[in-house]
């Protein structure tokens, strides 16, 4: 599991955000709508931000502490910045911003759990085959 | 004490033992991941990816404490 999978993690969250963004402006409001596409956002950002902040960090030879330090600049104060001011402009229910936020883990949560329970399987089926 | 009294002091108050536990957590995630690091250098990709998963999901604890503070917040006035 490398970082291919975050990668992959990204498409499938914004994928998977795109369809409840339509079926909710659909079915209940744009406004909550908008409130679960800007929270998936805001953690596929948070994500991209934790992901190179740490392979920014654990990465050997020279260290680029000129990117560190933006990286560490754009994440804490801005993006939390942007993140409190989405929630005080009251457009859209909070509750929404969450639901979207919990999407990206919701995401990460279910393909790890698929990873493992075909992995398991897979072993299984492996162990059948030499018995 | 009437209630807004009550949220204005127990809120900040949740938020920040939320934030405490979420530190001590990642805190301790990430140690053991560096010390995974140091002894099986060859895993580092592994071991970083599990890393930023924990970390991510940690983290999103304390934004979850945060989120239900506004919630909180909008129902109370």
């Amino acid at each position: 599991m490398g970082l291919e999978f975050i990668k992959r993690t990204y498409r499938t969250t914004l994928i998977v955000a795109i369809l409840v963004f339509f079926y909710t402006w659909g079915y209940y409001s744009f406004s909550s709508a908008v409130g679960i596409l800007t929270g998936t956002v805001w953690g596929c950002l948070n994500l991209f931000f934790v992901t190179s902040l740490v392979t920014s960090f654990i990465k050997t030879g020279e260290k680029d502490y000129t990117k560190i330090w933006i990286l560490l600049l754009v994440k804490f104060p801005i993006l939390y910045g942007l993140g409190f001011l989405a929630l005080k402009i009251d457009y859209f229910n909070p509750l929404s911003f969450l639901l979207g936020f919990t999407l990206v883990l919701a995401v990460i949560v279910l393909k790890v759990l698929g990873k493992y329970l075909i992995e398991s399987v897979l072993k299984q089926n492996l162990k059948e085959k030499k018995l | 004490m009437d209630l807004s009294t009550a949220f204005a002091l127990s809120a900040p108050l949740g938020v920040g033992i939320a934030a405490l536990g979420s530190g001590i957590g990642l805190g301790r995630a990430v140690g053991g991941a560096m010390e995974a690091i140091g002894r099986q250098p060859e895993a580092t990709g592994k071991i970083q990816t599990n890393m930023i998963i924990g970390a991510a999901l940690i983290e999103a604890l304390t934004i979850y404490a945060l989120i239900v503070f506004f919630i909180a917040l909008g129902k109370i006035g």
